[in-house]
């Protein structure tokens, strides 16, 4: 599964992410847990920062739920750095999320999440 | 004044809803409990899969076991687990940091304010017992029974049909909260040797009568499956007297004074090699013949191979069922389930059972124990339907004694068919002999057979020879002049 990310209507990418990351932790911490969540996020972190290496200040700074790290550090990047490294955040944690339970059930999950922001998953499932 | 009707709600648990008594009642408070790893959030799923749906939905509450997205991640191992129910008729709720806090007020009013929300028909907490004992951790003076008594109290208002699920080490961890929910379910897991055999008991269903003591069951991709004792329908139009059965030996029809009767049981106990498989491929074969279908629960051999060719074509075509069966881990329960299921499908009439040593090597270790008993019940459901049924017994000949079954089986039947060796002549013959025919006449001639390719040929009565059973036989100097004498039980 693929995160696809709309750039037409970003507005300040920093809050736009952060909106987003808290609504994603909003449909995942009651069911898997607040842990479970923010185990989710920190892994995905952990597999962004190779690519985008500035991430690694957020990791560092984690509070559960709270994506202020986040967004003091994209708010420090162009436009075009923050919206693609928020993108990589997010695929990293659809990836890992399915990974464990399947990426039909992962997608059911975060589905109110893509569809309040307005992105599109591509890519197959591998249960329906 | 109408008094109130309680609705049972159809588990989807394959064999449950009889051992629950005609399934489970509706806005119960249940209690599911037993040690790790005995299928406990295994059986709630399933069920919670089975009876949700949009109008009836379920709330999973999950605190500090195993954490959610392994419980996820394992439990979509499993058919019954539908996606597409996710977060449309069941949710899932983690209770972790309302536990971990260690004050069971707050975990009720989170499951509250849930209940509030989603107005579920279902409810699961998955496990109390975590619940519990952070709020023990935490040095909380709860009272659990209160804890419990309240939880009952909010989920039985909001008309949702509840369990808690648990871990309890053993039979004897009871709790003074078992007296508050309206059923005790315990899974058991036992091993013994290299058999692991899962045991569920209904310790109580308030209002229903459940049946009563250890019913196995199984889990495999498909969920749990429990075995619940044989009952069928007892064939009441059976005729008197009951007609008879060719065994497809017309010699040996006329020992047994006309073959055998309809819903009888027959053993057929010989030493190895001596011709049981070929007598019961013959009594399956004739039946075919006539138009019966018949089924073997075949344990040793190879049920195509050893039988010959007419009966492999027979189950080729779908003639003759075979339950073909070599783990360790049954229940006599299962099999009888599995025979039952065949018998049904099939519309089968007469049943092999190749071997009973067999079959006795088939079950777990733990069934062993209560094989005659459970034997026995198998038997008599089975019989009860008008199925005719025929046994094998592997015995070694001593020739001291005389025995039909290792097991003490042989009371349990209503008829025997005993083969022996013989030695005559330098030579290793065989001989057979109809030993018990319940209410019937019968021969009580000992007859010598050989077997060739078209089966049992019984041949002459040794007249010539005396003590036959001996094993070594001496020739007679005097003719006998006795009748062929006919006994009659």
């Amino acid at each position: 599964m693929t995160i696809v990310q709309d750039t037409t209507d970003v507005g300040q990418p920093a809050e736009a992410a952060v909106t987003l990351w808290r609504d994603v932790w909003m449909e995942l911490s009651p069911i898997i847990g607040a842990a479970g969540a923010a185990a989710l996020y920190e892994r995905s972190l952990f597999l962004t920062i190779a690519e985008y290496p500035w991430l690694k200040s957020v990791s560092d700074s984690l509070e559960s739920g709270d994506f202020n790290a986040l967004r003091r550090e994209l708010a420090r990047q162009t436009r075009a750095d923050a919206t693609a490294a928020n993108a990589a955040l997010l695929n990293a944690l659809a990836q890992i999320l399915g990974k464990l339970i399947g990426a039909s059930l992962a997608a059911r999950l975060l589905q109110p999440v893509w569809e309040k922001h307005g992105h599109t998953t591509q890519g197959s499932s591998t249960r329906s | 004044m109408n008094k109130v009707r309680i609705n049972h709600l159809a588990t989807g648990i394959p064999g449950l809803d009889a051992v629950l008594g005609g399934g489970l009642p509706e806005f119960s408070f249940n209690l599911l409990v037993g040690p790790p790893g005995s299928g406990k959030t295994t059986f709630a799923h399933q069920l919670m899969f089975a009876l949700a749906t949009p109008a009836c939905s379920a709330l999973y509450f999950t605190a500090l076991g195993e954490p959610p997205l392994k419980m996820l991640r394992y439990q979509q191992q499993f058919s019954f687990f539908d996606n597409e129910k996710v977060n449309r008729s069941i949710r899932f709720i983690n209770l972790g940091e309302d536990t971990a806090a260690g004050d069971t007020s707050r975990v009720l009013s989170r499951i509250a304010t849930e209940v509030k929300k989603y107005s579920p028909a279902l409810v699961f907490i998955d496990s109390f017992r975590s619940v519990l004992l952070a709020s023990h951790q935490a040095g909380a003076a709860i009272n659990s029974q209160q804890f419990i008594l309240e939880l009952g109290l909010l989920l039985v208002s909001w008309n949702a049909t509840t369990f808690l699920i648990g871990e309890y080490a053993a039979e004897g961890d009871s709790s003074p909260i078992f007296c508050v929910a309206d059923g005790l379910i315990w899974l058991r897991q036992t091993t013994q040797r290299n058999s692991i055999v899962r045991k569920m008991e209904i310790v109580k269903m308030r209002g229903q009568a459940t049946l009563p003591g250890l019913h196995t069951f199984r889990i495999t991709e498909e969920g749990l499956k429990v075995f619940s004792p044989t009952v069928l329908p007892t064939d009441s139009n059976r005729q008197q007297p009951l007609p008879r059965l060719s065994m497809g030996v017309a010699v040996l029809d006329e020992m047994m004074g006309g073959g055998l009767p309809r819903g009888y049981s027959l053993l057929v106990a010989g030493p190895s090699g001596s011709g049981k498989s070929i007598l019961a491929a013959s009594f399956l074969a004739e039946g075919a013949r006539v138009g019966e279908t018949g089924i073997i629960a075949a344990f040793e051999q190879r049920p195509h191979q050893a039988r010959g060719p007419v009966v492999a074509e027979l189950i080729a075509s779908g003639r003759i069922g075979v339950i073909d069966t070599r783990t360790s881990t049954l229940s006599v329960d299962e099999i009888a389930m599995l025979l039952v299921q065949s018998i049904q499908r099939l519309g089968a009439t007469r049943v092999v059972i190749d071997s009973l040593s067999g079959f006795e090597l088939a079950l777990a270790p733990t069934f062993r124990e209560d094989f005659r008993e459970s034997l026995a019940r198998m038997l008599a459901a089975l019989t009860n339907t008008g199925v005719t049924v025929l046994m094998t017994s592997e015995l070694e000949d001593r020739y001291y004694e005389l025995g039909f079954s290792p097991y003490g089986t042989a009371f349990l039947t209503d008829s025997i068919i005993m083969q022996r060796y013989v030695e005559i002549d330098s030579r290793l013959e065989r001989v057979m002999a109809v030993v018990k025919m319940r209410a019937s006449g019968h021969s009580n001639e000992l007859r010598l057979f050989h077997i060739d390719d078209s089966g049992i040929k019984i041949d002459d009565r040794l007249a010539t020879h005396a003590a036959l059973l001996t094993g070594s036989p001496s020739r007679r100097h005097r003719k006998l002049n006795r009748p062929i004498a006919v006994t009659h039980e």
